[in-house]
Parts: C-alpha cells; sequence; structure tokens
C-alpha cells in the first residue's frame, strides 16, 4: 500500500471511520513503521484540527471501542497485542493532543509580552527567563534582569549631576502579568498588570526623582531628603521621601487612588499642581473621580488594595463590575454581562 | 489600557461579594461565585459570556 494510503487510513482510523480490513491492516503497518505512524498521527491532528480537549478525549474512548469490537469479531487471540497497540494508539494522542493544544494556543492567541522602551526609542521584550540577563550596559548606568524583576544599578564612584537630559525608559505590562522593577535609587516598584512606568535610567544626584504611572503600582520609596520623589498618575500628582503606598489610575476606571502603607505622603490635583496639597496618613486613601473632580480622604482597609502585589484577587464587599474588571485584567480575559 | 466589561444585566452588576484567590482559574473562579448567585456563563477563547440562569 502506498503511503498516501496509509495517511488516508490514519485519518479515517482517528475519525473513527476506518473498517475493519483497515484497523487490522493499519495494525500490521505499525508494527514495522512506529516513528512513521506517530508522525502522520501528529500531522493528522494539526492539520485536521481535531484536537480539542472534548473531541480528543471522545475519540480515546472510541479507539477502545474500536478496538475491543475488532478484537471480539476478528482477533480474540491477539487481544493483548491489540491493546497494546491501543495503549501506543492512546499515548500518541494524549502527546499529539497536548503538542496541537499548545501549538493551537501559540497560534491563536499570540502570547501578550512585557516590554520596555529604551532612551532611544527602541522596544525589546522583556521574557521571562530565570538567569540574570543585562538589559543595558551603556554609559554609567545597567540594569539586570532576574526572572520577572529588572534592576537598575548605580555603578560605584559614579555620579550624575543636575546637567543634561536624563534618559528614560518604559516598562509596559499586558493584562495577565505583573512586574518588579528596582530603579537605579533602590525604590521598588511592583507593576500590576496592564500598567506602564515610565522613569530615568538613572536619577540625578540632586533634585526631584519623576516617574509616572498608567495603571497600577505598588511603591516602595528609598528615603532621600535632597531627593523627593514624585509620582505622576494622571489625575493625581503624589511626593513623598520615603515610603510605602499604592497608586492606581487605570484609564478606564475613571479615577486616581492612592493607599499608604507607611509613612506619609503629599497629594496635589495633577491638574492643578498650585493647589493645596493633602496629607496621607497610614492607611488612609485619597481618591478623586473624574466626574465629581473631588479629592476626598477616607480611611481604608489596605488589605484589599495591595493584595494584588502578592498575586492575590481580593474583593471585600465590591459589586461585580468592579470584581470583572479586576479579572479581565487578571486573567487577560473579555467578560459581557 | 482598556479592560472590555460590557454590562447589560444591572441587577448581576450590582450585586456585591467577597472573595480572596489566589491560584484558581477564571473558570474555577466564576464557578465559585455560582454558589452565590444563580448565572450562566460560557467561555470561548478567553470571552465570557456571563447571563442570568434560565
Amino acid at each position: 500500500m502506498k503511503k498516501r494510503n496509509i495517511k488516508i487510513i490514519v485519518h479515517k482510523f482517528l475519525c473513527n471511520t476506518a473498517t475493519t480490513e483497515e484497523i487490522e491492516f493499519l495494525t500490521k503497518w505499525v508494527q514495522k513503521n512506529k516513528l512513521s505512524f506517530q508522525e502522520d498521527v501528529q500531522l493528522n491532528h494539526l492539520v485536521t484540527g481535531l484536537f480539542e480537549e472534548e473531541k480528543a478525549e471522545r475519540l480515546k474512548r472510541d479507539l477502545l471501542e474500536n478496538f475491543e469490537q475488532f478484537e471480539i469479531r476478528e482477533r480474540r487471540n491477539q487481544m493483548f497485542n491489540l491493546l497494546k497497540y491501543a495503549a501506543f494508539f492512546i499515548g500518541i494522542i494524549v502527546v499529539g493532543t497536548l503538542f496541537y493544544l499548545r501549538g493551537s494556543t501559540e497560534k491563536d492567541l499570540p502570547q501578550k509580552q512585557i516590554t520596555i522602551t529604551l532612551g532611544d526609542g527602541s522596544t525589546k521584550e522583556i521574557l521571562n527567563v530565570e538567569s540574570s540577563e543585562l538589559i543595558s550596559s551603556s554609559g554609567t548606568y545597567a540594569a539586570e534582569q532576574e526572572g520577572s524583576k529588572i534592576i537598575y544599578k548605580k555603578k560605584s564612584g559614579k555620579t550624575l549631576k543636575n546637567s543634561g537630559p536624563l534618559v528614560y525608559n518604559t516598562l509596559e505590562v499586558p493584562y495577565g502579568k505583573k512586574f518588579e522593577i528596582v530603579l537605579s535609587d533602590g525604590t521598588e516598584v511592583y507593576l500590576n498588570t496592564g500598567s506602564s512606568l515610565t522613569y530615568p535610567v538613572a536619577f540625578y544626584d540632586e533634585g526631584p526623582r519623576n516617574v509616572v504611572l498608567r495603571g497600577e503600582a505598588y511603591f516602595y520609596v528609598k528615603s532621600d531628603s535632597l531627593r523627593p520623589f514624585s509620582v505622576d498618575a494622571g489625575l493625581l500628582d503624589t511626593r513623598v521621601l520615603g515610603t510605602e503606598f499604592n497608586i492606581s489610575n487605570y484609564p478606564d476606571d475613571q479615577y486616581t487612588k492612592v493607599v499608604l502603607v507607611e509613612g506619609s505622603v503629599s497629594i496635589n490635583k495633577g491638574e492643578d499642581p498650585a493647589s493645596q496639597a493633602i496629607f496621607l496618613k497610614p492607611y488612609q486613601m485619597a481618591s478623586y473621580y473624574v466626574s465629581s473632580a473631588n479629592l476626598a480622604v477616607s480611611d481604608v482597609d489596605v488589605s484589599s488594595h495591595i493584595a494584588w502585589k502578592d498575586g492575590i484577587l481580593l474583593f471585600k464587599n465590591e459589586d461585580f463590575y468592579r470584581i470583572t474588571k479586576k479579572l479581565e485584567r487578571h486573567y487577560d480575559i473579555e467578560i459581557n454581562i | 489600557m482598556i479592560s472590555k466589561s460590557i454590562f447589560k444585566d444591572v441587577e448581576v452588576s450590582q450585586e456585591r461579594y467577597t472573595g480572596r484567590f489566589k491560584t484558581e482559574t477564571i473558570d474555577e473562579v466564576l464557578r465559585a461565585f455560582q454558589r452565590i448567585k444563580e448565572f450562566e456563563y460560557s467561555n470561548d477563547e478567553d470571552k465570557i459570556e456571563i447571563n442570568p440562569k434560565k
């Protein structure tokens, strides 16, 4: 029999349309051509797309039934061999299923990657690698990647005077992922899913340390009395010396919220830097809603605002609308109700 | 970035819930909500459709 016919028989076998004679022929052929058969099976399923999980399960059941019926009718004395090959077929189907499902996921749902835009405007993907990787080594400063964290380091003995423009990087995290950045001053920033942070590769030795946030992030700001740290979060500007706080300003939320965990922060309306600053105490939240243009302060349970940092989805008496927003960002899905 | 929630069912969207999830899949999360609120959902390639239970 020609190779082409074998492929047809394999396809018919997997579609449960092979005749008893074809199964008998296939069984004999497989004894001598195991590798070819494996290749045919995988190709067949990659092409036909049969390997949806539910169909694969049905195929496995049908496969066993086929062999059992075939054995009963035609080959009682070959039961051991048939079951052996049934097991072989099932093994191939399971492997092929995993192979196909994995391949189809990569093909149909391209993975959105964390990206970094460098000072020269070029953008590169951040791959989640275990070993350290040098991101940029030009000039005085370098950054290393350790898994889902980038650490910017200032080389010893070097200083950066307040002259010349700073070089900025922008790190963007898509839905479904999180990332951590350690800035050159030692400040740690946890970026939540669907967020971006623009920051200088190195801060000046004196003067303000400014970063721009879109989305949500948790900050551990390294204390430095000579260099106040400022976060431009759209509707609100947050200024600190050294403290821990969470900022959320997703564009589709229509608000900006700052929750203070430790230390103190001052907050101004982003659109009106000259407005009188308000000061937060730990376990207080400043909220600014676009609709009311009102900056309000309230006491809060911080856990529900910062649990995301530890990979926890925490809802406390929240309406389903807010919950689905979090689910969409956390799982990178779309929800219609 | 803009999330894509679309609400047609006001009753479902105004329910308030408390919950904590860490390692669960989206299907496990939604099934957990189904224990306290009757609704049906479908998951077609990460597009979730939620409807009141008929």
